[in-house]
């Protein structure tokens, strides 16, 4: 084989290589470790992680929508913050999913309104966001941020 | 009755406070109440006969809990820790008593908005708590909390002939941070009445403010998360332990339906 195909052949690999680097397909993005991750760099530690009944009953995501999921309440009575962030099972799914969450926006911005503004500021930046099956809900004052990093994420 | 002129013109004063509050000002102060000017009947002591085991967390599963946002510690060491079993809880910021009674369906159940009252046969509920009256009574006679507190358990009964009614003590204010209405005074007024209110209606009254307050009956300071009335996640474990605790309720919590 001559040197230069073969350099070549290299380095368009490479190119190829760095090129999908950024973009983690959503078959490989899992909502727990997305979570994880995002407390390494966000302080999370507020929060209390719902268990499957809980996340049925108080947000009206249904068990049989989604293959994984994590949904965070603050445990701080005069915060608001919020994270969900689910894998729904396919797009008639995420839509519901996607629902649950902007009616939840509403709730919680009706419920802060006149009683602490500020929380309600922070419940009026907050983000849903959908990327196919991703399904994603952040109330925090790092809404944006958030949100930009799942976008990336999920692909 | 005198009670009831005594508060018409403190109402006023408590309205104008509560706007002052919610507007960021500091309210004006509000003149001191005489207390000769009220007669109170001290009601005759409970005599406790009932079984004082502490309360198993299964005794729990059945009972839904509402309140305010001073409930959303309790609700949030549910989650956390657990310790109330499978409990339910419905505590949203800025929840009234008014809002309980009013028929507007704002509790939100796997997808559906249910009042507190279609909620409990829904869940299958035999036991309801409340926490409610914070945001009220700087807005509502003792005549119209009453009031509410009927109709609540008019409604709950019409839906629900078997359920058990608990109604949970309104926790203190943090010392020298009371404003208008929202002081213990008040407070404590609004629990004697709850406590008389449920001994005359087969309600159960369930003492939890005094394991949160100082011996001044002021919200203990390291309970506090706000300087206000806003508790901190410590607090939690102490509302659950006076929930498992038959002799904070006036009446035998295992007891039949009355």
């Amino acid at each position: 084989m001559r040197k230069t195909p073969l350099l070549l052949t290299v380095l368009l690999a490479v190119l190829l290589s760095a090129c999908g680097a950024g973009k983690t397909p959503s078959a490989e993005f899992h909502p727990a470790e997305f979570y994880d991750r995002l407390s390494l760099s966000h302080d999370l530690s507020s929060l209390v992680v719902l268990d499957a009944d809980a996340v049925y009953n108080y947000l009206g995501v249904a068990p049989e929508d989604y293959t994984e999921g994590v949904a965070a309440l603050q445990t701080d009575s005069v915060r608001v913050d919020e994270i969900w962030v689910f894998q729904a099972v396919d797009e008639a799914a995420a839509e519901r999913v996607l629902h649950a969450a902007e009616f939840r926006m509403e709730y919680r911005a009706r419920e802060t309104r006149d009683y602490f503004p500020d929380q309600y500021q922070i419940v009026q930046q907050g983000k849903c966001v959908q990327k196919g099956n991703m399904v994603a809900l952040f109330i925090s004052p790092e809404s944006e941020e958030m949100a930009e990093a799942f976008s990336k994420a999920a692909g | 009755m005198e009670k009831r002129n005594k508060h018409a013109g403190g109402v006023l004063l408590a309205v104008l406070a509560a706007a002052a509050l919610f507007s960021g000002q500091t309210p004006a102060p509000v003149p001191e109440e005489d207390p000769s000017a009220v007669e109170e009947e001290t009601p005759a002591p409970v005599e406790k006969d009932w079984d004082m085991t502490p309360l198993e967390e299964t005794w729990f599963d059945d009972a839904v809990f509402f309140g305010d946002s001073v409930s959303g510690t309790l609700q949030a060491t549910a989650f956390q820790t657990g310790g109330l079993g499978q409990a339910l809880f419905f505590c949203e910021t800025s929840y009234t008593l008014r809002e309980a009674v009013s028929g507007r369906t704002s509790k939100y159940f796997r997808g559906q908005l249910y009042t507190p009252a279609t909620l409990m046969p829904v869940v299958g509920a035999s036991k309801v708590f409340f926490m409610l009256g914070l945001n009220d009574v700087a807005f509502l006679t003792p005549e119209e909390y009453r009031g509410c507190w009927s109709s609540l358990v008019e409604q709950l009964r019409d839906a629900s002939p078997e359920i058990r009614i608990f109604f949970q003590s309104m926790t203190p204010v943090m010392a020298g941070h009371e404003y208008g209405s929202v002081n213990n005074a008040v407070i404590n007024t609004y629990n004697e009445d709850l406590r008389d209110f449920c001994r005359e209606n087969g309600c159960v009254y369930v003492d939890i403010a005094t394991h949160l307050m100082n011996e001044k009956g002021e919200l203990r300071a390291e309970y506090c998360r706000d300087e206000y009335v806003h508790l901190v996640m410590d607090a939690g474990p102490i509302w659950v332990a006076a929930l498992k605790d038959p002799a904070n309720y006036s009446a035998d919590p295992r007891g039949e339906t009355s």
